[in-house]
């Protein structure tokens, strides 16, 4: 069947090597720099789980439209569609694909009620700001699609992380703190980069690190390859014990490549966390920040700059805190 | 790999001008099909080289309130392209292609000649006589090959009826028509929820007619029993009339439905179904009157033989787990014993046994998409005008929630339970 293949969509159609990110579109055709870019996509993102949220979205359908909206940046520049249309278009189109719709009037007010910070009952229904808001979000829409091809399904690392949590007998506040970087990790273009299972075991690993403390295996140890021997516990034939530095990497069964693309991702969303201005956070946050990276490929550049930083350098025109 | 690395972006811009592209630059329509719930289907001809056939599916883009005012690209055309794009299979329609223009979203698919109704119709009206066993059985296999696949990719079809079965000139069975059909992990809506979606009840099962709120892959292989037992008849079995709505959308009981399964099948009972006592209408139904199981006589004129009996009536469970599955049917006896099913369903078939082409119109064609030819006849008649993006003052705003939030970066721990995740794989696989 010669047309059937025709559209036969696969996961690495879109995934871009880390290289990409340094000629996307807004970088080539808006001058914008790469780490103005990822600040901007990661409060793009911020913007988007907040409407989720506001319309109790499944958090399936959240994680769908972040991994939208790093696509929809590969394609079109930051300067022609404003990230927080994209959000909107994103979050409304995966209502659509997951079966949870909600009215476009509905979608329309929380925007404008996150982006004025007015309380949503205090907006009237028919205010022009609505219809505003509810006109960018269907241009917008009609470009998602276009730069989506039409692909909509996309598999988030939470469902790795699931497999992987059922594989352990008890719980812990490992799998919280995995889940809960997993989360951030959309925050970060790493859904573009990486399949969901190479993100789910960075999260896993770094959530490892985290809750055992710098006293613990180093991230290097826990994906260096072959495994240093006084961490391996177990015999190649046996479970992994889910104790064990090493239970996401054996879980999934990663050879050299992936072990190295791991290490990457891990590495930047390191890089993400350090990026963050995380004075007066959580103390978990403030750790995270000043864990050593396991070495990466030699040829990656760095991607962030302090976000602080980037405001400071950056004059945005009508610049909002989200 | 390599590909990528020299220029990431080269397959995506080719796929994505492949999309920009307009129906009219690609295809040549040759007729007006069909109108169906969410649009309009149309037979057209491909511009390349092979000048292949294909059947494009128009979808109308969403609209809300009584002004009428565009809300988006229509979902039921992203339903249905987001199911589409994860399958391939040989009884199943394939998508060639989905281009977007004048806000309208295109499906091209590739062209079925026929369908499940239209052999029943040549054979009720024109012939006079039954569908060969051969052919009957073929068709059937085919069939349940496609919907195995369907289950296996963890699809519930839902709407399996005659006229969306298609069969190719070559004889090929295809599922058509993915528009209500869901994935098994999400949470399944009634299928009377949204006043528009209107699934045939003749085909319907008795869990849903006796309003079960969790139903499964066994409503499709009670649809699949329905139209075996057409095919075999040249009727539809249980031809019952819909009970409407009421003026307060109640979902009513479909006595008339239920009446017309019992008085072939019986009254169900709690010994062969033993959740049926748990059923919504069940105090509704114990007030009917009592029917026997007849069956058997129904077959023996129809199906021809013992196997064919078994065969219907294991697809005929009314008990949803004791219910024939896709698999387990394909394996049956009925299709060990001669006639064997063929891949080509017509195969040895004389040619006045297979139906006439699709019919197609040609009124319709110039309103709704204009022919590329119009435009050479001076003047430039375009596209009809896009909605326009009007002001939607009839939406009956219902407001979300304002749960509040917690930034899932700063107070990640806590962050997650605002999302109100359920760690559930039927949540995220
Ligand atoms: N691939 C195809 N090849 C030929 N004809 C087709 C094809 N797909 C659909 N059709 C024709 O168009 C009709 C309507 O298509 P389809 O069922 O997909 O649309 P729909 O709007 O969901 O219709 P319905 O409301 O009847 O379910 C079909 O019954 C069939 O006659």
């Amino acid at each position: 069947m010669g047309a059937t293949n025709a559209m036969s969509n696969s996961l690495s159609q879109w995934l871009f090597p880390p290289s990409a990110l340094h000629s996307t579109p807004s970088s080539v055709t808006s001058n914008i720099p790469l780490e103005k870019e990822l600040y901007d996509r990661a409060r793009g993102v911020e913007f988007l789980f907040r409407l989720g949220v506001s319309l109790v979205l499944p958090t399936s359908a959240m994680f769908t439209a972040a991994t939208w909206f790093h696509r929809f940046y590969m394609r079109f520049s930051m300067e022609d569609y404003h990230r927080q249309d994209v959000a909107a278009a994103c979050i409304f189109l995966a209502t659509k694909t997951e079966e949870c719709g909600r009215k476009l009037r509905d979608v329309a007010k929380i925007y404008c009620s996150k982006v004025s910070r007015i309380e949503l009952k205090e907006i009237p229904d028919d205010s022009r700001e609505v219809e505003d808001s509810e006109n960018a979000i269907l241009q917008t829409e009609e470009v998602l699609l276009e730069a989506l091809c039409f692909d909509f399904v996309v598999d988030s690392p939470h469902a790795e992380l699931v497999d992987l949590f059922d594989a352990r007998e008890v719980q812990s506040e490992v799998e919280d703190f995995a889940w809960s970087i997993a989360n951030d990790s959309y925050r970060t273009p790493l859904c573009i980069l990486y399949p969901p299972r190479i993100i789910a075991a960075a999260c896993y690993i770094l959530a490892q690190q985290l809750v055992e403390g710098p006293q613990s295996t180093s991230l290097a140890a826990r994906l260096a390859s072959p495994a240093p021997s006084a961490s391996l516990p177990t015999p190649p034939s046996q479970k992994p014990s889910p104790m064990t530095s090493r239970f996401a990497v054996e879980f999934f069964k990663f050879n050299e490549i992936e072990l190295a693309s791991v290490r990457d991702a891990l590495s930047i969303l390191l890089e993400f966390y350090a990026a963050q201005d995380l004075q007066g956070s959580t103390e978990y946050l403030a750790t995270i920040g000043s864990i050593p990276p396991p070495t990466t490929s030699a040829n990656r550049e760095k991607l962030y700059l302090p976000f602080t930083h980037v405001t400071q350098n950056a004059t945005l025109q009508g610049q909002t805190a989200t | 790999m390599s590909m990528f690395n020299q220029d990431p972006m080269r397959y995506y811009r080719t796929k994505r001008d492949n999309a920009k592209r307009r129906v009219g630059d690609k295809y040549t329509i040759l007729g007006f099909i069909s109108s169906g719930t969410y649009g309009r289907v149309y037979k057209a001809q491909s511009k390349e080289a092979d000048g292949r056939i294909h059947a494009i599916k128009k979808f109308k883009p969403d609209k809300e309130g009584e002004v009428v005012t565009y809300t988006g690209i229509s979902q039921s055309a992203i339903r249905e392209i987001a199911l589409n794009r994860e399958i391939s299979h040989e009884n199943v329609v394939a998508l060639k292609e989905v281009i977007l223009e004048d806000k309208s979203i295109y499906m091209i698919f590739e062209y079925a000649e026929h369908d499940f109704l239209q052999v029943i119709h040549h054979h009720s009206q024109t012939l006079r006589s039954p569908i060969s066993l051969s052919v009957l059985k073929s068709l059937t296999y085919q069939l349940l090959n496609g919907l195995l696949y369907l289950h296996e990719c963890h699809i519930i079809h839902r709407d399996l009826k005659p006229a969306n079965i298609l069969i190719t000139s070559g004889g090929i069975v295809k599922i058509g028509d993915l528009g209500l059909a869901r994935l098994t992990h999400e949470p399944l809506q009634p299928l009377f929820a949204g006043d528009k979606v209107v699934v045939t009840i003749w085909y319907r099962a008795p869990e849903l007619l006796l309003g079960a709120k969790h139903y499964n892959k066994s409503v499709d292989v009670w649809a699949v029993g329905c139209v075996v037992a057409e095919l075999a008849s040249l009727r539809p079995i249980f031809k019952g009339e819909e009970a409407k709505l009421d003026s307060k959308k109640n979902v009513p009981f479909q006595k008339d439905q239920l009446l017309k399964i019992f008085e072939v099948l019986g009254t169900p009972d709690e010994r062969e179904w033993p959740a049926l006592k748990d059923m919504p209408e069940y105090h509704n139904m114990k007030r009917l009157d009592t029917y026997q199981f007849r069956l058997f006589d129904w077959c023996a004129s129809r199906m021809k033989t013992h196997q064919g009996y078994e065969f219907l009536k294991a697809l005929f469970a009314y008990d949803p787990d004791a219910r024939l599955s896709a698999k387990n049917a394909l394996k049956h006896r009925w299709f060990q014993e001669e006639p064997k099913p063929t891949r080509n369903a017509f195969f040895g078939l004389p040619p006045h046994q297979i139906p006439p082409h699709r019919r197609i119109s040609h009124d319709e064609v110039p309103s709704m998409m204009p022919l590329p030819s119009a435009a050479a006849q001076g003047g430039n008649p375009g596209p009809p005008a896009p909605p326009g993006f009007q002001n939607l003052s009839q939406g009956a705003g219902r407001p979300g929630s304002t749960a509040s939030f917690g930034s899932l970066s700063g107070g990640t721990g806590g962050g997650r339970d605002t999302a109100g995740h359920v760690r559930k794989k039927s949540r995220l696989a």
